[in-house]
């Protein structure tokens, strides 16, 4: 049995929670969010752990079970995109012209299925490689490649809508 | 004819979910680049796709940011059902102990210090002339990522940077290489390899952020996918783990590799690539 010593513990729970954070949030947490971090980090540490070379697949999976699990045991039923605009100080949005496009990129991840929100939250918060993001979703590398291509074009064109304009 | 057929170049189509793979850092793609170098459209599209991806990442930012950091501190009570898995043992109750030994302890103490510094200094020596000017010029030259993207604001600029007093044991890393930093982006970093130190590497790669970039065009040893197995997972993915903390040693900026830590450690913008040489 594989176990950390309480300083590893806490100098991985300081690297990973606050990806944990992001992760669970773009799978629909908000105010149970802290709940499911905690959740996610008492079961590794209880955990026997599996080898290196299938950690992060473990450990991702539990990231996202976790969101499933408090998900389905949410009682409020408010959307995504209006959860998300909590998140999300005022002043920094009227601040920032590039900001303009967050309400529409907010109903985008709202539309878009869990899912594909998970395979996104894996690949720009953590991360991820495809196979590990597939090893995580457990599914085939090609679903996460479609998932990723669909997910970034409605993201897009979301912001396509709100005005963005490219630099180059 | 035959060999007419032979020199017909191989046709290739760079179709957009290769270009999204691409630009999304998912796939390394040598065949892409160097026809995008070639093909002024090519190029365009793949430039279009990189600043849509990075818009995308910018804005996933400022939507869900990272907390502050502040966040992960585990005496808050928030993490009160952490705390018996965080908490090191309490220790036993010092017993007194004889005067000889509370002053020799100590002056031994010193004397091992001093000893690992020079052994330090020595190691830094090895790893090339430059090293040492690291250590003075990290702490002005490395800059927020806040402050660098305009992105995730002020929260995260609030706490201490991510700098670590270590420099990373080369032989953790199948890949180590001497690039220069990119402008930071959407949560990621873009490097441009000039020289590769150990393992094998293409003419770019991409870095997610834990915290903290490197300012645009600073030099630095990148130390990818660590190798390192430590005994004490769950740090095993960590590069605490994979790092070999010495006395005098310069500073690094933490970041991801598809999906594993990384180490970017600056260099002077004077360095001479040719000199250096891994221990």
């Amino acid at each position: 049995m594989r176990r950390a010593q309480p300083e590893a513990r806490a100098e991985f729970f300081r690297r990973y929670a606050p990806q944990v954070r992001r992760i669970l949030f773009l799978q629909g947490l908000c105010d149970e969010v802290d709940d499911a971090v905690q959740e996610v980090f008492i079961k590794v540490f209880r955990a026997d752990l599996p080898g290196e070379e299938r950690f992060l697949a473990w450990f991702y999976r539990l990231i996202l079970n976790a969101g499933r699990d408090q998900g389905r045991r949410r009682k409020t039923r408010r959307g995504l995109a209006e959860r998300l605009e909590g998140l999300a100080p005022a002043e920094r949005a009227q601040a920032e012209p590039s900001a303009l496009g967050d309400p529409a990129l907010r109903r985008a991840l709202d539309g878009l299925a869990p899912d594909f929100r998970e395979a996104v939250a894996l690949r720009f918060f953590a991360d991820l490689s495809l196979e590990s993001i597939a090893a995580a979703q457990d599914v085939p590398l090609g679903t996460v490649k479609s998932r990723l291509h669909g997910a970034l074009a409605r993201l897009r064109q979301a912001l396509a809508e709100a005005g963005y304009e490219r630099e180059t | 004819m035959g060999e007419h057929d032979d020199m017909k170049p191989e046709l290739e189509t760079f179709d957009d979910d290769r270009l999204l793979a691409y630009a999304l850092g998912l796939d390394d793609d040598p065949g892409l680049e160097a026809a995008a170098e070639a093909d002024a459209a090519l190029n365009a599209r793949l430039a279009a796709m990189r600043a849509d991806v990075g818009a995308v990442g910018a804005g996933l930012d400022r939507v869900v940011p990272a907390p502050p950091d502040e966040y992960t501190d585990l005496s808050g009570t928030r993490w009160g059902e952490l705390r018996e898995f965080v908490a090191a043992p309490a220790p036993a109750a010092p017993r007194r102990r004889p005067m000889w030994l509370r002053v020799l302890v100590p002056a031994a103490a010193i004397a091992l210090v001093l000893v690992a510094g020079v052994v330090g200094l020595q190691r830094l020596g090895t790893v090339g002339g430059n090293e040492a000017a690291t250590v003075a010029d990290d702490e002005k030259t490395v800059e927020s990522y806040g402050r660098q993207s305009g992105g995730t604001g002020t929260a995260e600029d609030a706490g201490a940077p991510s700098l670590d007093a270590t420099i990373p044991d080369p032989t953790a890393y199948e890949t180590v290489v001497v690039a220069r930093a990119q402008l930071p982006f959407g949560g990621r970093q873009r490097f441009e390899v000039l020289r590769v130190l150990r393992g094998e590497a293409g003419t770019e790669v991409s870095l997610a952020m834990v915290d903290r970039a490197l300012a645009p065009d600073t030099l630095a040893i990148l130390y990818l996918r660590p190798t390192g197995h430590a005994n004490d997972a769950p740090s095993a993915p960590s590069p605490a783990s994979t790092a070999t903390p010495l006395v005098v040693a310069g500073k690094v900026v933490r970041y991801t590799f598809k999906g594993e830590p990384a180490l970017a450690r600056r260099l002077p913008a004077d360095t001479d690539l040719e000199t250096i040489t891994l221990p």
